[in-house]
């Protein structure tokens, strides 16, 4: 009679054991990748914009956008038309304002804005160096104002017209880096006109 | 010729570029080549500056930098001018290319060995000038287009 029972209790044992010791090893069940289109928004909103000041009160960024749709359990917000518009303030008092602009966009609670299609970046200071950069797909660090992209990209200056492949610009530093470069064309007619 | 290639789109290619937004500027890195109609400049750096000028209005000056930067274009019928330099400024707007270090300028028999040389590209017309501490004479050989014969044994034996 003695073993049998001894025999159950090494059992339950082993068991309890192996139940205990499994979930340790599997590796933990990361979150399902939820897609935002099986999900609810939140809230949906119409021709909304938001505005960002600096601790100094200056308006530092602006997003509007005619329709935003927020979901809260991924931190996304779904812009349709987004504009983005940058104020840069300049050591010389100047401001600068560059406005970025597309046919979608995503903006993550991570400060991360990213526009995709028919993406439009100016300036609108008329003086400037850079008039326009197109691209169909750009990722905007809000916080740090650094821009870049993998995709093509074309950068149109008052004389002037760049291919390249991939690029990171930094607003504040105004400095503008080609990933590949393919071709500048500079155009003396246009000078004439 | 030159009046229909100062017309022409100057087209850049290089592996590399950056632009400064702040000083208006584009830098162009390796395998760096400019052509405008039959101009072609080569270098390895490019730096490309917006030039605004009151009369001239908004233009740019290419500074090309190599070991050496080359220079080459069809000036005239069948008649090609080569140069090269430490440095090739090419100023797109008033024509004028100015060669620094080392600079040597050749165009069908002519040739100019100097620390500078300015070439009017629309005159067809170089001034030469040597480095201030260097004696060395700038060594000109240049020749009237018309009478080039006596020189052409003498060059031959140059080159």
């Amino acid at each position: 009679m003695n073993w049998r029972v001894s025999f159950i209790l090494v059992s339950i044992a082993i068991a309890l054991l192996f139940l205990f010791w499994r979930p340790f090893s599997e590796p933990e069940e990361t979150l399902p990748q939820l897609d935002p289109a099986e999900l609810q928004p939140d809230f949906v909103a119409e021709g909304l914009f938001t505005r960002i000041f600096n601790p100094e009160g200056e308006l530092q960024h602006r997003i509007e956008s005619t329709r935003m749709a927020h979901f809260s359990v991924i931190g996304l917000t779904e812009l349709s038309n987004p504009v983005y518009i940058t104020t840069i303030q300049r050591d010389n008092g100047e401001t600068e304002l560059w406005q970025l602009r597309a046919d979608r966009g995503n903006y993550y609670d991570d400060e991360r804005l990213i526009l995709e299609d028919n993406v439009r970046i100016t300036n609108e200071d008329e003086t400037s160096f850079i008039r326009a950069i197109e691209t169909e797909y750009l990722t905007i660090n809000t916080s740090t104002q650094v821009i870049s992209t993998d995709h093509p990209v074309r950068i149109y200056g008052p004389q002037f017209e760049v291919q390249g492949q991939g690029m990171r610009t930094n607003l504040e530093s105004q400095q503008l880096e080609l990933t590949e470069h393919v071709q500048t064309v500079y155009f003396p007619e246009r000078r004439s006109q | 010729d030159v009046e229909y290639d100062s017309q022409q789109p100057i087209k850049v290619e290089a592996d590399h570029e950056e632009l400064d937004l702040r000083a208006n500027r584009l830098t162009f890195r390796d395998n760096v080549i400019i052509t405008q109609g039959s101009l072609r400049i080569t270098a390895d750096l490019l730096e490309v500056e917006g030039d605004n000028d009151a009369e001239l209005g908004q233009g740019e000056v290419f500074v090309a930098t190599g070991s050496p930067a080359t220079y080459q274009q069809t000036v005239d019928e069948g008649v090609t001018v080569n140069a090269h330099a430490n440095e090739i400024r090419f100023d797109s707007r008033r024509r004028v290319l100015t060669l620094t270090g080392s600079a040597e300028m050749r165009e069908s028999g002519n040739q100019v060995t100097a620390e500078r040389i300015t070439y009017y590209v629309d005159e067809l017309r170089a001034t030469a000038e040597r480095s201030e501490d260097s004696d060395e004479r700038v060594r000109s050989i240049f020749q009237p287009r018309s009478n080039n014969s006596s020189q052409n044994e003498q060059n031959n034996g140059d080159s």
